[in-house]
This record gives C-alpha cells, sequence and structure tokens, in this order.
C-alpha cells in the first residue's frame, strides 16, 4: 500500500468543524492525517489564509474537501494551493472566475434553506432556527439538526459579494458528491459545477449536509481522489 | 407596532428616540425655550426624514416654519441660504431699525452697498426672526446645513447663540464628516446611527417586499442600516446589476453609482436639464430648459422632465427642481465629462438673467486667461467684500486669479484673497493661496504682505523665537514701499504676543525701536499701542505723555479710541484706559462691530475691575466671551471669562474656581505660560477674600516668580498688594519683599500708576513694626481716588495693625471707614472681615444691609440699568445684541429679585441702591477727616 495523503476538510456557511466528525473518525481509523480547520468565516480572504495557514503545515501531498461556502474557500485557493493534489467537493461551491455567490443565488429561485436569512448589524447572515432544521439539515435526526443549529457560525455577507479569479479546480484534479435532496444549494446547480470543472461525480440521495447523514459515501468519495479507492 | 412612528402619512421605522429629541425641542419651543439642535449623521441615513417629521410635528402643534436647503455650489453665494430662509418673513422688515433695515437689504443685494458689518446683518436677522416668532413659535430648520455659504451660517450661530429665551427654535441636519458649522455655538448634536437590524428588515420589506430572498439579505448586509441605501441598493440590485460592493469603497460613492445607473435610463435631453439644475441651484425651470435647449439643439420642453420625475430622480417645487437627495445632485455632476460641464456652464451664462450667478457660470466656463472676466470677478470680489461676504469674496478673488495672465495681477488677487482668507481664519486656504504667490512677482510691498500673511500662520506663533525680526523685516519693507499705514497695522499682532510672553528685552526694544521709526505720527494711536504692548517699562511714561495729548471727545474713531485705551491701559494708567475704552465700545456698539467690540469689551473689562467696577467688569467680561464666541476670537473669550470671573471673586462669590478651571485648560493646551496668568490672579483674589492666604500665595506666587511658566512680567502689577497681603499673613514676608525689588526698580523708572498706588500699599505690609505706621500713613497720603478698593484695604490692614498695639480708637476710625468703602464696592466678605475686626475693638456693628443689586447676574444688572434708565426693551436689545424678547424674559426674571412688580418700579429699587454710591461723595469727606485725624495722632 502507498503512502496515504493527508486530508484537510473544510467545513460551511453556518457550520463548523465538527460537522466533519463522523468522517474525521472514519478516515483516521484508516490511518489518515486529517486536519478540519474552524474557518473564521468573517471574510472569503480570512477563510482562504485559515486554509492555507493549515496546508502549508502539511508534509507532503494533501486531498482537500470541502463542504458548501467550503467548496467557495477551496476554489479560491487559486493556483498555487500549497501541498493540494486533488478537491473533493461535497455538495460545494465551485465557481468559475468572475462569478460570485450572491449573483448565482440571486439568479435561480430561492432555496429554502436561504429564505429567511438574518442579516445582523456586523452584516453577518444568520438561518433563523425552524429553517436551518428543516431545510438546511434536511435528512438529519432533528436534535442532531438542533445540535448542529447550535454550533451555527454567522458567515460575513460580504463574501456573498467576493468574485472569484482563476478557480483551483482549473489546475488540480477534483471529485464531486451531488446532494439530490439539497434545500440550500440546488442539485441542479450543484451538477453544473461539477460538469464544469470536469469532476468524478457521484450523486447520493442526501440533503445539503451530506457528510452527517451520509458519511461513509464521503469518506469513499475522498478514499477515491486518495488514490486508494477502487 | 411600537416602533413605528408617523411622519406626515409617512412612518419613521426605528427612529422612536431620535423623534422624541426632536418633538422635544418643539415642546420646549412652546414654553418659549428655544434651543439649537444639530442632527448629525451619513448621507442617507435619515436626517431629512426626521427634519421632515419635525415639520410635520411642527405645523400640527401651531408653530410657524422657515426652512432652507444647504446646496453643495451655493458655498459661493453670499447670504443665499439666509435670503431663502427669511423670505417669507422679510415683508416684516419694515419693523426694524434703520440701520439694520439697511444692512440686511445689503446683504441681500436688494439696496445701495453701505458697508454692514456682518454682526449687524446676524442681528437684523436675528431681530426679525424674533419679531416673526411674535404671534406664534416659530422652527428654523436648516438641512444639509455644511453646504450653506458661510456669511449664512455666521448669522445662523449668531442666531442659534441667543435662543435660550426665544420662542425660536433652530434644528439643523449636518452630514458625517462635514466640519458641523454651528460647533461654536455648542448645541447639542442629535448623532443618527444606523438602523437596528430589525429595523433595516422592516423597512426594507415594507419598501420592496418582493425582492429575492438572497438579494434582500446582500442589500440588507450592504445598506449597513442606511435607510437611503436600503432603498436605492434594492432598486438597483432588482434591475439588473448583480455585484453591489465593487470598486467604490464608501456606501456614499456605491450610492452616487447606484444614482447615476438610474440616470443612465433617462433620456440625454432631460440629463441635460438635471445637469443645469445641479450646476446651478438657484435655476429656475425655465433656465433648466432654456440651457438644454441651448445644448440639445433642439427645443427641450416641460414634458422632457417626466422621464426624471417618474423615476423619482427630482420633484418639482417652488418653480425649481429640486433633487430628491443630495447625492442625485453629485451623481448628475461626476457622470458629466469635463467638455460637456464647460459647455453647460456657458450656456448657463447666457440663460441666466441675475447678475451674480451668471457671473460666476461665465467664471466656471472660461478656458485659459480672460483679463475682462477678471476684472470683472474682482469688481464683484469687492462688492461682496463690503456686503460682508468675506467668503464669496476671497473666492471671487481666487478664481479671478486663475484667469488672470499678468501676473502683477495674479499675485495681487492672490494675495487679497489670501487676506481676506485670514481674516475668516481659514488657515488652510491662506497656506494654499500664498503658496500659489510666493512664485510670482509681487512687487517688495507684495512680498512684505506675503511674508506677513506666512509668519501669521505658521503654528505657534505665540512663542517662536525669531517672529520679531521677521515682523520688523516686513514692516520696514512696506514702509520703505510707501505704505507706512499698513507697516504699523502689521505690528500690532506682534506686539500683542511680546506683551503675552517672554522676549529678552532687546527683542522689546527692537520692537519698539521699529515702531517708532515706520513712520507715522508720534501720537498715531496704534503706533502707541504697539510700544505699549511691546515694552511698557521703557515706553510707559512717554506713551502717557502722548496719550495724555488726546482729547476723548476729539477722537471719533472707535478703532482709534480702542488703540489708545489700550495704550494707556499697558502703560499702566487704568482710569485713563477705561476713559478710551468706554468711549470705542460705545461706539462699536452702535456700528455693530462685534468683532472689534469684543476685544474692546476685554480690555475694558480688565481696566473697569480694576478701577473698582466690578459689575461693570464682570457684564463687560461675560459680554466679551460671548461676543467673541461669535466672531470666532478664541483667546479673547477666554480671557474674558476669566476677568468677569476676577471681578465675580471680588464681590464675593466663594464659588469661582468652577468658573476658572474651563477656560483654563484651553488656555493651557494652547501655549500655558503666562496666558494663565488670568487665572491664577482670580484664584489668588478669591482665596484672598476668603481669608485663605496660604492658598492665596500658592496662587499668586507662580505670576511672580520668573521661574515659573505663568509668570507675567506686567500682569503683576495690579495684584502686588494681593501678594503683599498672602505673603504677610503666611509668613513670607521676605520672600514678598525679594520679589518686589524689581518692581520697585520698575515702579520708579517708569511710574506706572496702577504699580505705583499697589507698591504703596503693600510697603507697610511687609515692613517691620519701626516702619510700618510710617508707611500706612505714607500709602493713605496718596491719591487713592481711582484706587478705592487699595485704600480701602489699606484703612483695614492699618487698622488691624492699631488694634494689635492696643490703639483702640484710632483702628476704629479705620476700620469704621474701610467698612463704608468696602460695602460701597461691593467687597462682601472684605466687609464681613472689617466688621469682625471692628467689633474686637468693642464697637457694636450691625450687619451690611445687603444690596439689591448683588442678587442679579452682571446680565440681568446692565438690563436692569438701561431699563431704569427709560430705555425699551428694543432699545435695550440693539444695544446688546440681544432680541428685545430675551430683553423681556430677562426682566421677568429680573423683577422678583428685586421684589418689584413692574417697570416702573425698577428705577426706584436701583436708586435705592445707587443712593449708596452718591454717599461715596460725603465719603470722601469722611476720608480726608479721618486722614487728617491720623496725621494729628502720629505726629
Amino acid at each position: 500500500m502507498s503512502e496515504l495523503p493527508n486530508v484537510v476538510l473544510l467545513h460551511g456557511a453556518w457550520a463548523d468543524g465538527s460537522s466533519w466528525s463522523a468522517v474525521i473518525r472514519a478516515l483516521q481509523a484508516k490511518g489518515y492525517n486529517v486536519t478540519a480547520p474552524q474557518l473564521p468565516e468573517t471574510s472569503l480572504a480570512d477563510d482562504v489564509a485559515r486554509a492555507r495557514h493549515v496546508l502549508t503545515r502539511q508534509s507532503g501531498p494533501t486531498i482537500v474537501a470541502g463542504h458548501s461556502y467550503g467548496g467557495q474557500v477551496m476554489t479560491a485557493l487559486g493556483t498555487d494551493a500549497p501541498n493540494v493534489t486533488g478537491l473533493v467537493y461535497v455538495a460545494a461551491f465551485g465557481l468559475e472566475e468572475g462569478e460570485s455567490l450572491g449573483a448565482l443565488l440571486g439568479a435561480g429561485p430561492p432555496t429554502p434553506s436561504l429564505a429567511h436569512l438574518i442579516v445582523d448589524e456586523q452584516s453577518f447572515g444568520w438561518i433563523p432556527e425552524d429553517d436551518f432544521v428543516n431545510h438546511f439539515a434536511s435528512g438529519l435526526d432533528p436534535l442532531d439538526a438542533k445540535v448542529l443549529y447550535a454550533v451555527q457560525q454567522g458567515l460575513s455577507m460580504s463574501t456573498f459579494e467576493d468574485v472569484i479569479g482563476t478557480p483551483a479546480w482549473k489546475s488540480q484534479p477534483s471529485w464531486y458528491l451531488v446532494a439530490t435532496d439539497d434545500e440550500a444549494l440546488p442539485p441542479d446547480a450543484e451538477r453544473m459545477f461539477a460538469q464544469r470543472m470536469g469532476a468524478h461525480t457521484i450523486e447520493v440521495s442526501a440533503g445539503h449536509l451530506a457528510m452527517v447523514s451520509h458519511p461513509a459515501e464521503v469518506v469513499g468519495l475522498i478514499e477515491l481522489a486518495a488514490g486508494q479507492g477502487s | 407596532m411600537q416602533d413605528l412612528t408617523r411622519t406626515g402619512g409617512s412612518v419613521l421605522i426605528g427612529r422612536e428616540d431620535e423623534v422624541a429629541r426632536v418633538e422635544a425641542v418643539l415642546d420646549h419651543l412652546r414654553s418659549s425655550m428655544g434651543e439649537a439642535l444639530v442632527i448629525g449623521g451619513a448621507a442617507g441615513i435619515g436626517k431629512s426624514a426626521l427634519l421632515l417629521h419635525g415639520r410635520w410635528r411642527a405645523e400640527a402643534l401651531g408653530i410657524a416654519v422657515l426652512s432652507v436647503v444647504g446646496v453643495e455650489a451655493e458655498a459661493e453665494l453670499a447670504f443665499a441660504a439666509l435670503q431663502q430662509l427669511l423670505l417669507p418673513v422679510l415683508d416684516q422688515v419694515e419693523g426694524l431699525p434703520r440701520p439694520q433695515r439697511q444692512a440686511l437689504a445689503a446683504a441681500f443685494g436688494l439696496a445701495e452697498e453701505i458697508d454692514p458689518d456682518p454682526y449687524l446683518v446676524a442681528l437684523a436677522a436675528h431681530q426679525l426672526v424674533s419679531d416673526a416668532a411674535g404671534a406664534e413659535p416659530l422652527l428654523l430648520i436648516v438641512d444639509d446645513a455644511h453646504w450653506l455659504d458661510r456669511s449664512s451660517l455666521g448669522v445662523l450661530s449668531f442666531i442659534a447663540r441667543r435662543l435660550e429665551l426665544e420662542s425660536v427654535a433652530l434644528i439643523a441636519a449636518v452630514r458625517e464628516g462635514h466640519a458641523s458649522p454651528l460647533s461654536e455655538v455648542r448645541s447639542p448634536v442629535l448623532e443618527i446611527g444606523r438602523l437596528s437590524a430589525t429595523a433595516s428588515a422592516q423597512l426594507l420589506d415594507r419598501d420592496a417586499p418582493d425582492l429575492h430572498p438572497v438579494a434582500r439579505a446582500r442589500v440588507l448586509a450592504e445598506a449597513a442600516g442606511n435607510p437611503l441605501a436600503l432603498v436605492e441598493l434594492s432598486r438597483t440590485l432588482a434591475s439588473a446589476s448583480d455585484r453591489l460592493s465593487q470598486e467604490p469603497p464608501t456606501l456614499t460613492a456605491r450610492l452616487e453609482r447606484a444614482f447615476a445607473a438610474s440616470l443612465d435610463r433617462v433620456p440625454a435631453q432631460t440629463r441635460l436639464c438635471l445637469l443645469a439644475a445641479a450646476l446651478d441651484p438657484r435655476a429656475s425651470i425655465e433656465e433648466a430648459l432654456a440651457c438644454a435647449t441651448l445644448l440639445h439643439g433642439g427645443s427641450v420642453t416641460l414634458s422632457d422632465l417626466d422621464p426624471a420625475i417618474a423615476a423619482g430622480i427630482v420633484e418639482v417645487a417652488d418653480m425649481q427642481l429640486r433633487f430628491r437627495h443630495p447625492l442625485i445632485r453629485s451623481a448628475v455632476r461626476q457622470g458629466a465629462t469635463s467638455v460637456l460641464l464647460l459647455s453647460t456652464y456657458a450656456a448657463l451664462a447666457e440663460v441666466v438673467t441675475d447678475p451674480e450667478r451668471s457671473l460666476w457660470h461665465r467664471a466656471m466656463a472660461a478656458i485659459g486667461f480672460d483679463e475682462g472676466l477678471a476684472a470683472e470677478l474682482d469688481t464683484h470680489a469687492e462688492r461682496a467684500r463690503r456686503r460682508g461676504a468675506a467668503t464669496v469674496a476671497a473666492s471671487a478673488l481666487e478664481r479671478a486669479a486663475a484667469l488672470s495672465s499678468d501676473s502683477r495681477e495674479k499675485g495681487e488677487r492672490l494675495l487679497r484673497s489670501a487676506e481676506l482668507a485670514y481674516e475668516l481664519g481659514s488657515a488652510d486656504t491662506v497656506r494654499r493661496l500664498i503658496g500659489e504667490a510666493s512664485s510670482l512677482e509681487l512687487g517688495s510691498l507684495g512680498e512684505a504682505r506675503l511674508a506677513w500673511l506666512r509668519q501669521m500662520i505658521s503654528g505657534d506663533v505665540w512663542v517662536e523665537a525669531g517672529a520679531a525680526k521677521t515682523f520688523v523685516t516686513i514692516a520696514r519693507q512696506m514702509s520703505a514701499a510707501g505704505d507706512t499705514d499698513m507697516a504699523i497695522r502689521s505690528l500690532v499682532p506682534v506686539a500683542h504676543r511680546a506683551w503675552w510672553t517672554r522676549p529678552e528685552e532687546r527683542t522689546r526694544r527692537y520692537l519698539v525701536d521699529a515702531a517708532e521709526n515706520v513712520g507715522v505720527a508720534d501720537d498715531d494711536a496704534r503706533l502707541l499701542a504697539v510700544i505699549a504692548l511691546a515694552n511698557p517699562e521703557q515706553t510707559g511714561p512717554s506713551v502717557l505723555r502722548r496719550v495724555s495729548r488726546k482729547r476723548l471727545t476729539g477722537v471719533h474713531d472707535p478703532a482709534e479710541a480702542l488703540y489708545l485705551g489700550i495704550a494707556a491701559e499697558k502703560a499702566g494708567d487704568f482710569a485713563r484706559a477705561r476713559q478710551f475704552l468706554a468711549r470705542a465700545v460705545e461706539r462699536l456698539r452702535e456700528e455693530g462691530r462685534l468683532g472689534l467690540l469684543a476685544q474692546a469689551l476685554v480690555h475694558y473689562a480688565w481696566t473697569a475691575t480694576h478701577g473698582d467696577d466690578w459689575r461693570t467688569g464682570e457684564a463687560a467680561g461675560v459680554e466679551a466671551a460671548g461676543l467673541a464666541r461669535d466672531s470666532r476670537q478664541l483667546e479673547f473669550g477666554l480671557i474674558g471669562e476669566l476677568v468677569a470671573t476676577l471681578a465675580r471673586a471680588l464681590r464675593g462669590d466663594p464659588d469661582v474656581e468652577q468658573m476658572i478651571t474651563g477656560p483654563e485648560q484651553v488656555l493651557a493646551a494652547m501655549n500655558g505660560g503666562p496666558l494663565l496668568a488670568p487665572a491664577y490672579i482670580a484664584r489668588g483674589a478669591s482665596a484672598l477674600a476668603e481669608g485663605r492666604y496660604e492658598d492665596a500665595f500658592r496662587h499668586l506666587w507662580p505670576v511672580f516668580d520668573p521661574s515659573e511658566r505663568s509668570f507675567h512680567r506686567f500682569m503683576r502689577w495690579p495684584a502686588v498688594l494681593d501678594l503683599a497681603e498672602a505673603g504677610a499673613r503666611s509668613g513670607r514676608s521676605d520672600q514678598v519683599a525679594g520679589a518686589f525689588v524689581e518692581l520697585e526698580a520698575i515702579a520708579r523708572d517708569s511710574e506706572p500708576p496702577i504699580l505705583r498706588a499697589g507698591l504703596a500699599c503693600a510697603r507697610p505690609l511687609l515692613a517691620d513694626d519701626e516702619h510700618a505706621e510710617l508707611l500706612f500713613v505714607a500709602a493713605l497720603e496718596q491719591d487713592l481716588t481711582d484706587y478705592r478698593f487699595l485704600h480701602a484695604r489699606t484703612l483695614f490692614s492699618f487698622g488691624c495693625w492699631l488694634r494689635r498695639r492696643r490703639r483702640s480708637a484710632e483702628s476704629r476710625v479705620h476700620l469704621r471707614q474701610s467698612v463704608h468703602v468696602f460695602d460701597l464696592l461691593g467687597a462682601v466678605r472684605w466687609s464681613g472681615h472689617a466688621r469682625q475686626e471692628l467689633r474686637a475693638t468693642g464697637e457694636k456693628v450691625g450687619r451690611r444691609t445687603p444690596d439689591a443689586r448683588d442678587r442679579l447676574t452682571a446680565q440681568e444688572l446692565q438690563i436692569a440699568e438701561l431699563a431704569a434708565q427709560g430705555l425699551s426693551n428694543r432699545e435695550i436689545g440693539e444695544r446688546l445684541f440681544l432680541s428685545h424678547r430675551t430683553i423681556g424674559s430677562h426682566l421677568y426674571r429680573i423683577f422678583p429679585k428685586l421684589e418689584i412688580g413692574s417697570r416702573t418700579q425698577l428705577r426706584d429699587a436701583l436708586a435705592a441702591a445707587a443712593s449708596r454710591d452718591e454717599q461715596s461723595d460725603d465719603s470722601s469727606e469722611i476720608e480726608a477727616r479721618a486722614r487728617r485725624s491720623l496725621l494729628r495722632i502720629s505726629n
């Protein structure tokens, strides 16, 4: 068996590193060196800086996986992401150069998760509890969903305005997991992302938090990216 | 819902506190407690909406409203805003006294140019507003006050400072980042902050209920609680553009961009019309259309405005186009190319009939040099200056300079512009203008004027070394160029500084020499003031000789009277100084020249206080402080406050400390040092009156000790008896005597009357028992008619001295006499001490009957006395630069204090107090008798 690459997991908006718990446990059991940093979500630049910080500390090849907005961070790593050898998108944003989250999300019909986004005095967005439990965390046990609601991090709304430069996926092999019951990011948009980046794609009938409800599938895709799968 | 506030049909969301504050102003107004409120905040934060609410509410309460909106381009039009504000009440101008009516007419360009002082205009406007508030209370609303022309702002500040007892209130809105133009008024500022997140969401959902949730979140985030941004950005976002926060770094810039986007959607000829209206806020619709027609090539008519009105860019009111928000105006202007701007100005110049506006448009449209136009602007500037619109004159001259091809003319115009800017206190503008002028050929007089300006604005000139040399060189240059008048004037500021700082003796002599050789008459008032200020010890006797040649009745120019007063004061003859200063005050008052009046009043207050007329001293000091604020003369105001405080301390007010610390702190920040001397002297006088001799010494010593920062060479003079008394009674006679060695020499050589009198009275206090008695006798033998307080204190000290030697009978004579004079002067505390001593001699002494006048403040007393003389409220108001209503309110407060019910009783009430003053005549007889008896005893 060849040497295992490192795995870095980037959580999405309105979440934190704990959303990867099940995936981390499984990967560690298989002997992977896993890092799941907490992204501050104060701005895209801050989040990219934190991701780079963590990537620089890896020794050797590293697979990065991003969920949702974590995909935006991953994409924004650009063409010189340190140590990175592959990208795994889990129901994640994979924008093209010149696109922004705000424009993209505003273009189509609104998804139920974002229908009542609260914007606070510091211009951070938060999902109200009902929308979080019923839509953002759809497919999860409501009690688990409430725990995730409790650790929700506000997202700086400035991230909606950032326009992507050359995306990381242009220079990296990529893998994509489409969550077919996603109520935060439309599955069709996910398919479009996957197709545009020429990703190796799998579809899972899961809600937006696929790595919580379907950790095995997510781990399988990461292993594939790590060159360990079949 | 609780947080919905109705405003004339619309609703102010999330502004409950702000609305309450504005409504409080209106409630107070209805009880004749006028006040000024400044509303501050970012563009679009809701200032105008709040003002609108105020207007609506006022109208509902039966309060009349006058309003004006500042417009960026109007900063160049003198009194434009004031005229607009007062337009509805201008028909009441007939009720004003003639000089005020003329001043106002001249200011508005409606009458012959008569060169009114700007403060006379302010006074007239104040009266007019006060009169207009006769039937019903009046609210003045000023939006975008930061864009008002400065002449109008000056007037509004003047009015704002006098609202306390009026049925007039002022609410002004000022955009964040602009210096509050009313900041000197010290009116409260209501800062409007962002809307809360909840209120923002509520407002956005009301205004744009169908917004896409993601767009809604983005707008909420971008607008950051700014209501205008909430509304405008939701429109922009809804109409295609998908990025909000790219390049423009500020919300204001983003808003302008959003407005620019809406402009793109109206037809070209409509845009031309909007541009004309944006460049000339006074343009009528007709003029704007005519201008657009010229530019467009085809006829542009009223119907071409429809798209702009439909898009909510402008509305039509009073036959003018009004932009819905000032940011739209700037967006219109910024959207135009420079070529289009030039041709629009040219077209405006053609269609606008008002000569002043037309001239400005031509000036803006001109490219390259145009001497003819420059000359017109020059003439216009001169007219504006005479109308009291110095700012306008300065701008016109600067523009004229830019159009001048001749370098000499250009330099001259820049210099004049800079000199006006200097008078207005805009150091930055002066710096810019003289920077531009310095590369030009100015001629030697021009060079000297430039150098003078440079010197006047160069940092902390109070202490700068070498300043004297520079000023003298400048004066010589001016004098050599034939302008001796300007030369002597140029030395006045440095002479003032020499008095207030500590230059070396040879520097003082150097300044005196320079002034004497400038080439003006040797009794020129300015010359005398300069040499007396620069080196009173050297020039004192000569100055007093030359001043004595002047007959008070022969001095008509108030400035001359002021300079003669200053000269006499600095030479130490306060009694003589006071006569000239009283004259200056009277004349300046008549002419309404508040700036100079404030200065004259400070000197008058100082000499009156040391001439033992503390009520006058206090009133003059208080008035000086107020007027100095009006005319932005910070130092004069602070010194005025301190002199008033000294007078209060002498009248026995125990609580002067709190009145000292405020001005003291500001002065300390300015350079500390000798400027602080008046604060120390006031503290010393207060402590002394209360018998706290240790404290008194501690306060006074720093004025006398050259190693202290607050040492003041000349302010020591009137305080020598204070120091001697404090020192003698706290066991420091030797220390004081040491400090007096130099002062005795000065008294011998330069003979300043105030110092000589003070030292004569101080000597016995410092002497040993053998010599004290003779020294007391000698002190009392002097002519102390101008120094009654010194006299009374010497009688008191001598009385104490005699009592301790068990010479009770003699002691009683002196103490009795001191009680009498202390009572006469209103020296309450001193009188108390003297009575106590007198009782200790075994004499039965009654309590002092309080003087009715002591119950009045200085200003109230001033008003009461004028009213008792039979002056009407209006006449009193004119004299004191207050409205007749304010006078009326004051009188209502005064009556109960004097326990009278009407004006007619005023005379008797004051006469009762004044009758004691008359006793002072026989008191001198008493004094003479006392002195004679004393001599018999000691022989």
